[in-house]
């Protein structure tokens, strides 16, 4: 009993561990621009298939297919951000919902229209079992968790030592104070998006060997499991993401297996919900941001 | 008129507002090196649109600013600060969940890695008290602190003038105190500074000069001395003095 709770909170840290690297970019994103990504999770989507287009039609080994799903990502989203997000500077919130609700769609069609709306499957990843601390788990899902906390140690480090990551936090602060001290503020909210959407892809890539399955509509199921975790977390907050995904992750295996798998993908709003009526700010101030 | 003073900052007939607002109509202004010019006027006369139109922030419709002889209006604002104009807007213009260090560093965003730090010690040297506070977060500290730490923000740009949009507003009569020392004291180590300010009491104690602003022009520009309260306010209220047909220019 205490094995099998163990287990199921490992999962847990795992799938958390997914949902953080997705949500802390969609956060950040929100702390530049004020706006939520709808098609956030797209960019997840657009990963995996980047890696499994490297591994089915180049036959490329798995590492070097990570890179060429975040690699692929990020040019895309390079693109949109040069096309779309910076001119979402100053706009009112409807614009920035509209604006990346189109995009989802304009991103998830096109590949169902390249590649077929069917379901792919991922051949690729680190799938034998490891046992840490008597508990076994596949290793790629070892690797996510030290992936996870890889990319918020450095994330740590960027916003408080880069000069990018420091603009990245001074747009969030006080955007007017930007233009003032001669801070480019579209520049930011540029490289603030192909930073999130590149983690968004890694995500994806990761979870493709666990998930094995790849389609086009994959993204739209992140999108809405990672809302109610940056919401959770406290708009634009870095750490205070990252726990939430952490609760989400862990409520979500612990509802799947002693409620019903069936209702595993109601816990994250049911979760928002809770957390709400107790914290209306989230869980984590939105004022210390980052 | 402007052109007959040596001005490093010459404005002639600027006009401009916020889109299709007009603010500005006509404004002719002239700013010597090393000046400490006060600008007055009622609400709405123009004289934060002046501020912001010279810092790029407005919509230029006409007129022109001359800085040491170069053509600046219509520069963007990351351009003229570039140029040696420095801006302390109204209001928080910090980064409040930043320390006071990281402040200073956004503040010299726009200079070579080898300059931030000799400017940063530079602008320690010159507020020590910020020195002391320099791993507080902006946004702990007092209004007047964080009104410092504005002024700081820009004076670490070595700008050849400086301008301060209401540096008094929402501080106590103390924090107003030290903050106008401080700015008197930058300006008698050879700072331009232009100053808008509705405290007239305070402003015409500090500055050299006065011009007072009305519904977007110059309506009287001269030294403080020569004007008294009740004529400041007669000007701010009729735009005129009393017994004059017509303020003079």
């Amino acid at each position: 009993m205490l094995f099998q709770l163990s287990e199921q909170i490992v999962n847990g840290l795992v799938t958390g561990s997914v949902y953080a690297i997705v949500a802390v970019g969609m956060t950040m994103i929100f702390g530049v621009l004020r706006a939520i990504n709808f098609a956030h999770g797209e960019y997840y989507m657009l990963g995996t298939f980047g890696a499994w287009v490297a591994i089915e039609y180049f036959d490329l080994p798995y590492p070097l297919s990570v890179a060429i799903g975040v690699i692929a990502t990020a040019l895309i989203a390079m693109v949109v951000g040069q096309l779309v997000m910076r001119r979402m500077v100053g706009m009112p919130a409807e614009a920035g919902v509209l604006a990346t609700l189109g995009l989802a769609l304009i991103l998830q069609n096109t590949v169902i229209l390249v590649f077929g709306g069917g379901y792919k499957f991922f051949n690729g990843g680190y799938i034998e079992p490891v046992t840490v601390f008597g508990i076994s788990l596949a290793e790629q899902r070892l690797l996510i968790i030290v992936i996870c906390a890889l990319v918020f140690v450095g994330l740590e480090l960027m916003v408080t030592h880069s000069r990018i990551g420091k603009a990245m936090r001074a747009v969030s602060q006080n955007i007017e104070c930007c233009a003032v001290v001669g801070i480019e503020v579209r520049k930011v909210v540029v490289a603030t998006f192909v930073l999130g959407a590149a983690l968004a892809a890694l995500s994806g890539v990761l979870t493709a060997p666990v998930n094995v399955s790849v389609y086009g509509g994959m993204g739209e199921l992140i999108t809405f499991k990672t809302l109610p975790i940056i919401i959770m977390g406290g708009l634009g907050n870095v750490r205070g993401t990252f726990f939430a995904a952490m609760i989400l992750g862990i409520a979500e295996s612990l509802v799947a297996t002693y409620v019903g798998l069936q209702f595993r993908d109601t816990v994250g709003f049911a979760t928002l919900m809770l957390v709400l009526m107790w914290r209306p700010h989230g869980l984590f101030s939105a004022q210390a941001r980052y | 008129m402007a052109d007959a003073l040596d001005g490093t900052l010459s404005i002639q007939d600027l006009r401009a507002g916020y889109g299709s607002l007009d603010i500005l109509n006509g404004v002719d202004l002239a700013v010597p090196q090393g000046q400490f010019v006060a600008l007055m006027g009622p609400n709405g006369a123009g004289k934060s649109a002046l501020l912001k139109t010279l810092y790029g922030m407005t919509t230029i419709k006409g007129g022109s600013i001359s800085w040491h002889g170069k053509e600046i209006a219509g520069l963007s604002s990351r351009a003229v600060l570039g140029e040696g104009i420095s801006f302390v807007p109204q209001g928080r213009c910090n980064f409040p969940v930043m320390t006071v260090d990281e402040n200073l560093q956004m503040a010299a965003y726009t200079l070579r890695d080898a300059r931030v730090k000799l400017e940063r010690d530079y602008v320690y040297d010159l507020f020590p008290i910020l020195k002391t506070r320099r791993n507080t977060l902006a946004g702990n500290m007092s209004g007047g602190e964080q009104q410092l730490l504005e002024v700081a923000m820009a004076v670490l740009q070595r700008p050849r003038i400086l301008l301060v949009d209401e540096p008094s507003v929402g501080l106590s009569p103390t924090a107003i105190g030290i903050v106008f020392d401080e700015l008197l004291r930058i300006n008698a180590a050879g700072q331009t500074i232009l100053l808008v300010e509705q405290n007239t009491k305070k402003a015409m104690q500090v500055a050299q000069r006065a011009v007072i602003l009305r519904l977007g022009r110059v309506i009287w520009d001269g030294k403080p001395s020569e004007i008294t309260h009740d004529e400041l306010g007669e000007l701010f209220l009729t735009g005129k003095m009393r017994g004059e047909a017509h303020a003079p220019h």
